[in-house]
């Protein structure tokens, strides 16, 4: 076999292993895509080894196969060979006025006469798409180094095409063919996916309507539950419901669960025209999905443990599972990225929500990289870090469209006014606020405007503003105990304390910390965060609640908030005050 | 949803499909992945994409992106599979002589300076692999690696190795 050889196949073994031979273009090929057999390789392997450097510069030239332009190159290169001889032989043909013209004597090299070459030859005109899968004896006999030489005299040699351009002939056609089949089923499914939708729809009323232990026996026992649609659907549910109904949500994943664990357990029953039952990496993506959902509402519901379990759930699938579809891993690490947030693990929650943030970044969703860098944000400034916070929310505001997706645009807004507060930057907090103030009131809802009339005391506040503060803190304090919303009730008694501190105004405080206390024993404020409140309490009866105390407090108030494990450490004058 | 909404929505995503067929075909030409092999990729990502189509609200951007990972997914799984030939054809020449003498001590002595020119790591981990047979789970305790990064790092050498193998002399590269 000479250095031009031809395919692996023509070739023994044996030959290969001739110091002086070497291995055929397409045989290196074949290594560097280690789609040789053992035997083969091994030679292979021999012979660069042996430091041979031209087949090192063409396997080099493979190596870089996700570099495409270089590939596309390498193969080029590659192909040369068997490629170009046959364009050359190609183009040349068509200029073949007569068969006769052609040599009848046969070929010295591959033995084939002149007629018989001129009968293969059109089957390799670029019209022909199978020219590359024709079979090795009529590559053989359109190759350039022995069918040329007998066609020359004849022909007007042309050199008008390249191999790159013909490959390209070839393959686009094979491609045109896989797209065509893809797409026509593709457009079948589509019809059978949205009437399974439809059906998920009714499915999920009818086992909503039963006690949460009835729907897990009803999805244990009758297998027209076990279906996908009816899993993205309970998923979709429970993450609606979330904050605003925490037992609900988690009720709803947990049937979640079960359905999509159902769903590998045994296959879905087939109604006619359905799409086909999720196989593999679809199937891994949804239960990591389910498993993560039930991460979160267990999270929600501040049952940490269980939490850890279902999101340890989740890695394991993720590990087994390296494939999984990326918008799939990006819900679930942007999921499990909020659980290491609230356990205070900021910088696990930061690296997951990078890794989301490329994603949708390499997705071209720029409202779902919005969303994913507001979370980084948030991420950061309970890290502290609020200068870091502020250049994220800036670049989330350019991302989400406020037509299209106005909730989240208010999220980032809101966002980006409370760490401008917190940066100490209230002029600009000001006039943001400004700005927003007409979204928060086309939203309508009481509790944004709550949270508006909040934000509005924090800026007055951090411009002296304090009566103004003060009417903000007191208004919003009043409604959210109206609404039974101790936490955040807690958390602006605390602000309107710090303003009461400011104005040195040590009777007031103390009413408002009797008060406050009332309504907070006959709650379910979680018991750091009582202990904590006790503290300020205390401190506020012997008139020792300053300005610093009553911020410590908010603070750990404001960190401990889905985290009640986490332990409150009063300072030294009330280490026994607990 | 209307029959109606159906309806378009069917047309649509046909009407979609057409639109973005030309830049498909160049992307898969683009990473060169075979004809044959892009059908099972395709047919995923727009299962996929039919699937989650509520919520993606860049259909073309999330598709393209999705096709250009499994691109470089279909690569990095074709690369594996070199490695692993390489690792299983040099086990077996180590095995024992399948060459003449003279032959075969070449052959050692070029794996040697081949495996001599990666970074110290790999020269370790590769010496121990190769020259007394261990396991990756007997590298990983010989060597400090937790269980599971054991694979990679064998991956990376693996890969660093077979770098060499076509870089020739003198190029380096860490893995």
């Amino acid at each position: 076999m000479s250095e031009q050889g031809g395919p692996l196949g023509s070739n023994s073994a044996a030959d290969l292993s001739k110091p002086d031979l070497h291995p055929s273009p397409e045989t290196l090929w074949q290594f560097m895509e280690g789609g040789l057999a053992a035997s083969e390789m091994r030679l292979v392997l021999r012979h660069l080894l042996r430091g041979c450097r031209s087949c090192q510069e063409r396997a080099r030239g493979v190596w870089n196969i996700t570099l495409p332009a270089l590939a596309a190159a390498a193969a080029a290169k590659v192909a040369d060979v068997s490629v170009v001889s046959v364009v050359s032989v190609v183009s040349d043909t068509a200029k073949v006025a007569d068969a006769s013209e052609m040599p009848a004597a046969p070929c010295a090299t591959c033995s084939i006469d002149g007629p018989t070459a001129l009968a293969l030859l059109p089957a390799l005109l670029p019209a022909q798409p199978a020219a590359a899968a024709l079979p090795a004896p009529t590559l053989h006999a359109a190759h350039g180094s022995c069918v040329r030489p007998a066609l020359a005299p004849h022909l007007e040699v042309r050199e008008a095409a390249t191999a790159t351009e013909i490959a390209e002939t070839s393959s686009d056609a094979a491609y045109e063919t896989v797209l065509d089949r893809v797409f026509s089923r593709i457009n079948v499914e589509e019809a059978a996916v949205e009437a399974a939708r439809q059906r998920a729809g009714g499915l999920f009323d009818e086992l909503t309507q039963h006690p949460a232990a009835r729907q897990q026996l009803l999805v244990q026992n009758s297998v027209r539950f076990c279906d996908r649609m009816l899993c993205e659907r309970l998923l979709a549910a429970s993450h609606d419901e979330g904050f605003r109904a925490p037992a609900r949500s988690l009720e709803l994943a947990r049937v979640a669960v079960a359905v999509a664990e159902r769903l590998v357990d045994s296959p879905p029953l087939r109604v006619p025209g359905s799409p086909p039952p999720a196989t593999g990496e679809l199937l891994a993506g949804l239960r990591a999905r389910a498993w993560a959902q039930l991460g979160n509402a267990l999270r929600i519901g501040s049952d940490h443990e269980a939490a850890a379990q279902a999101f340890h759930a989740v890695d394991a699938l993720l590990v087994a599972n390296p494939r999984l579809g990326l918008i799939d891993k990006a819900r679930v690490f942007d999921l499990k990225a909020s659980f290491c947030k609230d356990r205070r693990q900021f910088a696990d929650a930061a690296q997951l929500l990078d890794r989301v943030i490329t994603i949708y970044r390499r997705l071209g969703q720029s409202d779902l990289l919005g969303r994913a860098l507001t979370q980084k944000a948030t991420v950061l400034f309970d890290a502290g870090d609020v200068k870091a916070s502020l250049v994220l929310l800036r670049d989330a505001l350019e991302l989400i469209d406020p037509h299209e997706d106005p909730r989240w645009f208010l999220i980032v807004r809101h966002n980006l006014i409370a760490a401008l507060v917190e940066d100490g930057q209230p002029r600009e907090a000001f006039a943001l606020l400004f700005h927003t103030r007409p979204l928060y009131l086309k939203m309508g809802d009481r509790r944004n405007l709550l949270r508006m009339r909040w934000l509005e005391g924090q800026v007055a506040q951090g411009l002296q503003r304090l009566e103004q503060a003060e009417a903000a803190f007191r208004e919003v304090s009043d409604a959210f105990v109206e609404l039974g919303i101790e936490y955040d009730a807690a958390l602006v008694s605390l602000d309107l304390a710090a303003v009461f501190a400011q104005q040195g105004r040590t009777s007031e405080m103390r009413r408002l910390a009797q008060e406050m206390v009332l309504f907070f024993e006959s709650r379910q404020l979680h018991h750091e965060a009582m202990a904590a409140y006790l503290v300020f309490c205390t401190a506020a009866q012997i008139d020792q609640a300053g300005l610093g105390l009553v911020q410590e407090i908010a603070a750990f108030l404001k960190q401990a908030r889905h985290t009640p494990d986490l332990r409150f450490v009063p300072p030294a004058p009330f280490a026994d005050r607990r | 949803m209307s029959a109606h909404d159906t309806s378009e929505a069917e047309d649509s995503l046909e009407l979609f499909l057409q639109s973005v067929r030309p830049r498909m075909k160049a992307l898969f030409a683009h990473y060169r992945v075979p004809p044959q092999d892009t059908e099972d990729i395709l047919q995923q990502a727009l299962l996929a994409l039919v699937y989650q189509r509520q919520v993606i609200r860049d259909p073309e951007a999330w598709l393209f992106g999705t096709l250009r990972n499994k691109c470089l997914l279909y690569w990095r799984e074709r690369r594996r599979k070199l490695y692993d030939a390489v690792d299983a054809a040099v086990l077996e020449v180590m095995a024992g002589p399948m060459a003449p003498e003279q032959e075969d001590a070449d052959l050692r002595r070029d794996l040697a300076t081949a495996i001599e020119r990666l970074p110290e790591r790999c020269r370790t981990l590769l010496s121990l692999r190769y020259s007394q047979g261990y396991e990756p789970p007997e590298l990983a305790k010989r060597l400090g690696y937790s269980p599971t990064s054991i694979s990679k790092t064998t991956n990376r050498c693996l890969a660093a190795l077979t770098h060499e193998l076509t870089a020739g002399l003198g190029r380096k590269k860490t893995p």
